[in-house]
């Protein structure tokens, strides 16, 4: 009798929570603010999220080497002030290189005294045997010197960013001054190691026997923002210029959505790469073939033209990123969403990305991540403003928005002449008359340009007044 | 006919084929040349980039002396909307003379300068930060 009356008393229980649980729903309250993806959440505790990660296909497949690859200097420009030359990714000189200064960066240590020059006794040192690696990002220290495959941790302080670092051996005193120059040119902080470096100016010596192309910064033609230049552009002192065009392959680029169909069906795995699984999901195709995917935190887009979109919502929640202090884990998080995405689209391919973007500074808890498509040691830009393959936004250790160009990219048989640089500044002097007196252009540098689906070799132009273009033949 | 014929050649001014060694410009503001810096200048290399800044629609032709007279090279080029120029040029051993010819209309600015080559100088090397 007393267990007949115990099970009665649980079942009214029952039924009555059940009937103030419908009242809640029906009243449309949340019963968890955070949203009923339980595994997607309980991914973002550290322990759970590295078990659910070995099950599931969005475990990080991030190579080393594909970190370290993306995020060495786009450009080396060696020489001395009666030359320089150009070098690319896909020169072997480049490589040669990278080699010779990785054995020197690797002797360079915080505990070395360093002292801060500025903008003449850079440009001084620029006119004696040096090497300038143009990283075409600003990052800390740290984040540069890793570029060389430096697995120890260097300790550098993390509030001191640059956008170049400048090696120049002093053979006369055996030493060697690595210099960190920031993103205006006007200072650097120099460190000197105590070793001379022969196969450094052996090299330098080498190219300059071999140049068929020559090149200037802007401060050897006295060009410079800091001349008095009138009314004409205004460069930054390290811009390079070249008085012979470029050549090389022209590229194609497609979409690899070919059809409707292919793309609902894709747009499933990349949901994936955000941690996702689509059943969860509530899932909408507009008239136009795009897909989205809606969660209570966030939203994902896959658009026809190729375009990912990723949105979290709500404050708090997004892709949980593992040490979001660490300019590394930061890029690697980024870098292994847009793998998986790309990997996902076409399965024979990398996506070959670099690093790129105005500031990788850590701004109260955010930064923003830019990745470029990299081939044939030039960067692919997409859309009239050279917009980058990939934009993401972190804030607070989360992935907050995400957003990828998905493309196939690959060279085809046809050659392509660049316009010459002084064409392309010309166009954007052209295009902004209005342009403001102060304003100087800080990054001209070489690209394909893709609007529309179709490539152009161009110049990607950037001033310091927020001026973003692109210039193709 | 006669006066249109006049008028497009007034109107489309070609440089001259050679000029004196003493010609004189009959304006200014056209051209600032930068680089070199100064009138005179030395490189080891067998090819000197020239440079400067100026007004955009502005022709430069450059020209170079011999014989006690400036002779009209094959470089010349317009000045653009930016305002700037460099074009790289071949120079022989020893000193060069040349002359850029800056011409809008019947308006032309005369700037002269220096560069001489010094092949054999390879290996200067001097304390890259005093």
């Amino acid at each position: 009798m007393k267990k007949e009356r115990i099970k009665t008393v649980l079942l009214c229980l029952l039924i009555l929570n059940c009937i103030q649980l419908t009242g809640r729903i029906w009243l449309d309250k949340k019963l968890w603010p955070a949203g009923y993806n339980f595994f997607h959440y309980a991914g973002n505790v550290p322990v759970i999220g590295d078990l659910l990660n070995k099950f599931s296909d969005n475990y990080t497949g991030l190579e080393e080497q594909t970190f370290y690859e993306a995020i060495r200097p786009k450009r080396i420009i060696a020489g001395d002030g009666s030359g320089r030359s150009v070098l690319y990714s896909n020169d072997s000189e480049y490589k040669d290189i990278i080699k010779i200064v990785s054995n020197i960066i690797k002797k360079l240590t915080p505990d070395i005294s360093s002292d801060e020059i500025h903008n003449e006794q850079i440009e001084k040192s620029l006119l004696n045997k040096s090497v300038y690696l143009d990283y075409g990002y600003i990052a800390d220290f740290n984040t540069l010197i890793k570029s060389f495959e430096v697995k120890d941790s260097k300790d550098f302080p993390t509030n001191q960013y640059a956008k170049s670092i400048i090696i120049v051996p002093e053979n006369l005193e055996n030493k060697t001054s690595i210099c960190f120059v920031s993103e205006d040119g006007e200072t650097a902080v120099r460190y000197r190691i105590n070793t001379g470096e022969d196969k450094l100016i052996k090299q330098i010596d080498s190219l300059k026997s071999k140049r068929t192309k020559r090149y200037a910064f802007a401060f050897d033609l006295n060009l410079n923002a800091d001349a008095d230049t009138k009314n004409a552009v205004r460069l930054s002192p390290f811009i390079v210029l070249n008085t012979e065009d470029k050549e090389g392959l022209l590229i194609s680029v497609s979409n690899c959505f070919d059809n409707k169909k292919t793309l609902s069906e894709v747009s499933d795995k990349i949901v994936n790469a955000f941690g996702y699984n689509p059943s969860s999901l509530r899932k909408a195709v507009s008239n136009r073939g795009t897909v989205r995917y809606i969660e209570n935190n966030a939203t994902v887009n896959v658009y026809t033209n190729g375009i990912v979109e990723y949105s979290a919502t709500s404050k708090g929640m997004g892709i949980k990123i593992s040490n979001p202090s660490d300019a590394e884990s930061v890029i690697k998080a980024v870098m292994s969403v847009a793998e998986h995405i790309y990997r996902t689209v076409d399965n024979d391919h990398n996506a070959n990305f670099v690093l790129s973007g105005d500031a990788f500074i850590n701004n109260n808890g955010k930064y923003k991540v830019e990745l470029d498509y990299f081939i044939n040691g030039v960067p692919v830009k997409f859309g009239d403003n050279g917009e980058n393959a990939v934009v993401s936004v972190i804030e607070n250790g989360f992935i907050k928005d995400f957003k990828m160009h998905i493309a196939e990219i690959i060279n085809s048989d046809n050659n392509v002449t660049w316009p010459s640089v002084l064409d392309a500044i010309n166009t954007y002097a052209d295009r902004n008359t209005e342009r403001s007196a102060d304003g100087i252009l800080k990054d001209v540098y070489e690209c394909y340009s893709v609007i529309d689906d179709k490539v152009r070799a161009g110049w990607f132009l950037n001033s310091s007044d927020g001026i973003m273009q692109i210039v193709h033949n | 006919m006669i006066l249109i014929l006049l008028f497009t050649v007034t109107a489309v001014s070609a440089a001259p084929y050679s000029l004196s060694s003493g010609t004189l410009g009959n304006t200014s503001g056209f051209i600032t040349v930068t680089n070199p810096a100064s009138v005179n200048a030395a490189t080891v290399e067998n090819s000197y980039i020239v440079s400067g800044y100026g007004k955009p629609g502005v022709t430069v032709t450059l020209y170079k002396l011999s014989g006690g007279v400036y002779y009209k090279t094959g470089y010349s080029w317009n000045i653009g909307a930016s305002g700037l120029f460099f074009k790289q040029i071949v120079i022989g051993t020893g000193k060069n003379y040349y002359l850029c010819y800056a011409e809008s209309g019947n308006l032309y600015q005369i700037a002269r300068f220096e560069v001489t080559g010094l092949n054999n100088f390879n290996n200067i090397r001097v304390n890259p930060f005093q």
